[in-house]
């Protein structure tokens, strides 16, 4: 069982800088996932955890100790990868137990490690099989089992659904989620996917561009985001962003409609360019809506419990509203929220709380 | 409509592959002298191809000339491959460097190879002199050296040919892989026995049964360097095969021969084709 610290940990290639001084504690036994969208760094991060590229500058330690300079090999962790990179020259259980044969573990101590592996993912009927005779699921599960037999401190797990179809995706993070319950390690997972990040994750590290935008529990980051990036990034449809000015009634939107702000500690000065968040849902009957927004419907759909309106905000914007139950066909919606439920963000996307 | 296009190459490959290979099987049983219309005489020049004693050592020069520089061409071209892999800069010189004798006209190569192993001026000895050695071999002109001189540079003609296939085959094999058998302990000499050589074995495969015929084949070198001398001992079976149509006119032993040649090709490489399953991996 071991802890994942960084500290000001940096990452350049020739002078170009990609990750600009992490500073993260990953908690004994955590599931941390790292989100964000492609090429924030969020795999670089993982890959210089695992040591598989070197840390430009500050600090990495694993279980209380600095591994900057540790192989690979030594520092106590697997990974299971995107593309599985199983070898394909080796049958399911040496691909397994290819890692205790190199550190010279004897072959019996192999043999039972690999088969309570194999048993763990049910695929104990496949051990003599070679990669290319698998599905793509199957293969999952064997670089799966590869890290599980090694009995790491910490769990690395890079995009491992990306390359599943819609539907084993969701079983395999049903079961990526219950071994870690069982095994209790310590997992960093990375992903863009943000369903997988607030379904696995104790801890989610949103990423852009080198940086850490908000780290935390997935409903505190989900409820009470520090900008409008994390509030974007993490719900499914996305939250709705309406462009407003400060007036001395709450906020005016462009079409001169003005809604109420929630309390503020620092109010912001009228005439000062804002941004309003309301996150489908919002708009889902609340129970004593308090202000109500009048939109342009574009197109409606039909999820049979649910039904998503796609409409046009005052300024243009696309604003998704979600219905319970069938939502008429209509041209305009008074659509009502409350009121407390609004996010309010500075012209730069910065939370104003 | 697969055949019309295909009838182009199919067209040249009968014309001039498939029809002389079926006349070579039919005059090795006939006796010709190119001008003189051919006799049947069944078996007969194989009977004599078999009693014949240059024709003995003749198969020996050519398995030992494959027997040598075969493994060393397989074992330098890969060594070559995993140095040039690593550098970082120059690669591309360094590359073309080994390359170009590949590309070099064999018959200028063996020119000047001759010259190099000349054993009075040849540079060879000379460096052989300077560094102490008294009598250095007379090369070309023994029975016993003038052999491994034309390996050497069969070795330093083809190196560059491996040396790029298994540059391509170490390209092929993929990072993660790498990366896994890094976590995985797999180091140094480890990862080079365990992960790169069953990898790389589909280019290797391909490599060995390239410069298995190819080696079987050899002509040129013979022909300039040592004209299969002295006293046959570095006559090869192309060069006994040419020998004995062109120069003595014995058309029918020849193509014997020829068949032959044919029969050891294609038995080698049908066992390495059998053989391929035990120790080639294709991802």
């Amino acid at each position: 069982m071991a802890d994942v610290q960084l500290s000001g940990v940096q990452k350049a290639y020739e002078g170009h800088r990609v990750l600009h001084g992490i500073d993260l504690a990953i908690e004994d036994g955590a599931f941390c996932v790292f989100v964000g969208p492609s090429g924030c760094g969020k795999s670089t991060l993982l890959r210089m955890i695992a040591g598989l590229e070197e840390v430009t500058a500050g600090v990495i330690s694993i279980g209380g100790a600095e591994v900057n300079d540790t192989d690979p090999a030594d520092r106590g962790v697997a990974m299971v990868f995107q593309s599985y990179a199983l070898y394909p020259h080796m049958n399911v259980a040496e691909n397994m137990g290819f890692g205790l044969r190199m550190t010279g573990t004897p072959r019996a101590e192999i043999d039972r490690r690999v088969s309570a592996a194999a048993e763990t993912l049910r695929i104990g009927e496949l051990l003599r099989r070679r990669p290319a005779q698998l599905s793509g699921g199957q293969r999952q599960r064997v670089a799966i089992g590869r890290a599980i037999t090694r009995r790491p401190e910490v769990f690395l797990f890079d995009e491992p659904l990306s390359n599943l179809d819609a539907e084993l995706r969701v079983q395999m993070r049903v079961e990526i989620a219950k071994l870690h319950k069982s095994l209790g390690n310590t997992m960093i997972y990375v992903t863009h996917d943000q369903t997988e990040a607030m379904t696995l994750a104790d801890k989610i590290v949103v990423m852009r561009a080198g940086r850490v935008e908000q780290a935390g529990k997935p409903l505190d980051l989900y409820v009470d985001p520090d900008n409008a990036f994390v509030a974007g990034f993490l719900g499914s449809p996305r939250m709705n962003f309406l462009s407003a000015t400060v007036s001395n009634g709450g906020a005016t939107l462009s079409d001169g409609q003005i809604i109420a702000l929630p309390p503020l500690f620092a109010s912001p000065t009228p005439g000062t360019a804002l941004s309003i968040g309301l996150r489908p849902e919002h708009f889902s009957q609340p129970s004593e809506p308090d202000a109500w927004l009048d939109l342009k419907v574009d197109v409606t759909e039909h999820l049979g419990g649910t039904s998503f309106v796609y409409a046009r905000g005052p300024g243009g914007e696309e604003v998704i509203i979600e219905q319970r139950g069938a939502a008429p066909e209509q041209d305009q919606i008074r659509a009502g929220f409350r009121v407390a439920d609004v996010l309010v963000f500075d012209a730069d996307g910065q939370r104003i709380r | 409509m697969a055949w019309l296009f295909l009838l182009p190459s199919l067209v040249l490959f009968l014309l001039f592959t498939g029809l002389p290979v079926v006349a070579a099987l039919v005059i090795s049983f006939t006796q010709w002298d190119l001008f003189n219309p051919p006799q049947f005489v069944g078996l007969q020049n194989y009977t004599s191809l078999f009693n014949d004693r240059i024709f003995g050592q003749v198969m020996g020069n050519t398995g030992l000339y494959v027997l040598a520089s075969v493994p060393i061409q397989i074992v330098l071209g890969l060594l070559f491959a995993l140095g040039l892999n690593r550098v970082i800069h120059g690669k591309t010189v360094l590359r073309i460097a080994y390359f170009l004798p590949v590309v070099t006209s064999t018959i200028a190569a063996a020119l000047v190879w001759s010259w190099l192993f000349n054993t009075n001026f040849g540079v060879v000895n000379a460096l052989l002199s300077a560094v102490g050695i008294a009598e250095p071999p007379k090369w070309l002109s023994s029975s016993k050296w003038a052999m491994p001189a034309v390996i050497i540079v069969s070795v330093w003609q083809n190196l560059g040919n491996g040396m790029v296939l298994f540059l391509a085959g170490l390209q092929n094999i993929r990072q993660d892989v790498y990366d896994a058998a890094a976590l995985d302990a797999a180091r140094g000499w480890k990862r080079l026995w365990f992960i790169t050589l069953p990898l790389l074995s589909p280019t290797t495969f391909f490599v060995l049964i390239i410069t298995l015929i190819g080696s079987f084949q050899v002509f040129e070198l013979v022909f300039i360097m040592t004209n299969a001398g002295p006293a046959n001992a570095t006559n090869t079976l192309v060069f006994y095969i040419y020998q004995n149509g062109f120069q003595f006119y014995q058309m029918g032993y020849a193509s014997a021969a020829a068949m032959i040649l044919f029969a050891i090709v294609l038995f080698i490489t049908l066992v390495q084709y059998r053989l391929q399953n035990r120790w080639v991996h294709y991802g």
